[in-house]
């Protein structure tokens, strides 16, 4: 096989859109899904602020987040991500659904590391005085971190197939480049190295994350 | 913890079941509690889950340090504060808990099943550990436990509960060598080194009176009950006993099998309540 419809430049600059949305969109993701998972898991049943409706009303909204396919969901907020950002196409434009969609996939993943956190602890923080607050900063936040580390990594690769998927709205980037050139023109040669390079981002960002997992683990 | 259902928790002066969460929050620093399974932060070293309530109540770091160093070498950790609770062994892993509890001096130390995750022999260092606190801080230590021999070792006061309710309370002394509730009674015998035979089997053993006698303090180390025997010119065996001790105080308890008249056996009797020594004929 030769690459003679690969125009490296092009390749490049798309894979730097992919990079710079996978790292924009992975930003607000862990910021908003963070703040969603810590009271998902607070008012959960049983826990430190119960608040059984709360938490029903969050689930339900979170779950109907994660029901719509990303690519239907993508098109679905379209006049939200216009108003928001003036656009709804090209980098800044497949932002807004990209996070909509991750964070609340992120926000149940830290719900789930949260719970993992051992409720002896949590107690034992509590007897010592310690408010929810101190108790989400000190200790549900330090003792998930592992678990909190691969919620990031897995959620970071699944952020890698958005992008890609996000370039059928002209969201740009490596799937943008593999749809017109690869489908469209079916210049299979420049799929292939879009596909390549998805994949080694992929392996990259699990072999970064398993490897601060190892280095924040003190079990 | 918990909003009790009834009744209330009085803690120095304060009724604790009265304050607001705000209020509990702050009352809760003047408690320090162990825990049975230590619940140390897995990813916190040593210094550092002992510095955690101090860093709660916005201590100054200069001295959060100076303190930290004071309960590791209290608790004897030197040299350890560095590591990490998976690190360390049962023991120091409730050494860490024990200083942790103690960092905001507080007026009582709560033990819950502080020992009941560990070995006999770190049990037994953690208990003289706790007693040295108790008299060195003259600090009031509240332990629960399950298990008799701690009790014996560090308490002073004990009270037994059954179902929720409190059905005896006493000096630790008093209520081994007298339980009066069924419970306490099958715990003291449960504890007792001299259990193993039932009353029923030694009056199949006796050729005389059965008395059991029981003393304690001073009187442990002299030889009464021979002598009290001696004088009547009457014999006995010793069928069953513990002689041991309740935290410092020596205390003992003897199933003898008298061999003589009944009016020996009734002047055995007196002559050892004169010597302060309580004695019962079983048969």
């Amino acid at each position: 096989m030769t690459f003679e419809n690969v125009h490296w430049d092009e390749i490049w600059e798309e894979t730097g859109h992919t990079l710079h949305m996978l790292g924009l969109s992975l930003l607000f993701t862990i910021i908003l899904g963070l703040i969603l998972g810590i009271i998902l898991f607070l008012t959960g049943r049983g826990q430190l602020l119960s608040q059984p409706i709360v938490y029903s009303v969050l689930s339900v909204i979170v779950n109907i987040f994660r029901s719509v396919p990303f690519i239907i969901l993508m098109i679905m907020i379209m006049p939200f991500t216009k108003w928001l950002t003036g656009t709804s196409i090209g980098v800044e434009g497949s932002i807004p659904p990209l996070v909509v969609a991750a964070a609340p996939f992120f926000a149940r993943l830290v719900e789930t590391s949260l719970r993992e956190v051992d409720r002896g602890v949590i107690e034992a923080a509590q007897a010592m005085g310690a408010s929810s607050w101190d108790i989400v900063r000190k200790v549900l936040i330090p003792e998930a971190r592992t678990g909190l580390i691969a919620a990031v990594t897995i959620t970071a690769v699944t952020l890698v197939s958005f992008t890609a998927m996000s370039g059928v709205i002209g969201g740009g980037g490596l799937g943008d480049l593999a749809l017109r050139y690869g489908y469209q023109r079916f210049q299979t040669d420049v799929m292939l190295v879009t596909v390549v390079l998805l994949i080694v981002l992929v392996q990259v960002l699990q072999t970064i994350g398993d490897a601060l997992v190892r280095k924040f683990s003190r079990k | 913890m918990e909003r009790p259902t009834k009744g209330s928790v009085i803690v120095g002066d304060t009724d604790l079941t009265q304050l607001s969460s705000k209020q509990l929050q702050q009352q809760r620093r003047r408690i320090g509690i162990i825990f049975q399974h230590f619940n140390l932060l897995s990813t916190a070293t040593v210094r550092d889950n002992i510095a955690f309530p101090l860093k709660l109540a916005k201590t100054p770091r200069a001295e959060i340090k100076a303190r930290v160093d004071e309960l590791l070498g209290l608790v004897g950790l030197e040299g350890h504060g560095d590591k990490y609770p998976s690190q360390l062994s049962g023991g120091q892993k409730q050494r860490v808990g024990i200083a942790r509890a103690l960092a905001n001096r507080p007026e009582v130390l709560l033990c819950d099943e502080a020992t009941s995750a560990l070995d006999p022999q770190t049990t037994d260092s953690i208990l003289s550990l706790l007693l040295g606190i108790n008299e060195k801080l003259g600090l009031t230590i509240m332990l629960i436990t399950h298990e008799m021999h701690v009790i014996r070792t560090i308490c002073d006061r004990v009270a037994v509960i059954d179902g929720g309710e409190i059905v005896e309370m006493g000096d630790v002394i008093d209520v081994f060598l007298h339980p009066r509730s069924d419970v306490a009674k099958e715990f003291v015998a449960q504890s007792s080194e001299a259990s193993g035979e039932s009353l029923g089997s030694l009056e199949g053993m006796r050729k005389g009176r059965l008395l059991r006698v029981r003393f304690k303090g001073e009187s442990t180390f002299e030889p009464v009950l021979f002598e009290a025997v001696k004088e009547t010119g009457a014999s006995f065996s010793i069928l069953q006993g513990t002689v041991s001790r309740m935290k410092r105080i020596p205390y003992g308890q003897l199933i003898v099998d008298i061999r003589g008249s009944s009016e020996d056996v009734d002047r055995i009797v007196s002559r050892l309540h004169e010597e302060g020594m309580e004695a019962e004929v079983l048969a």
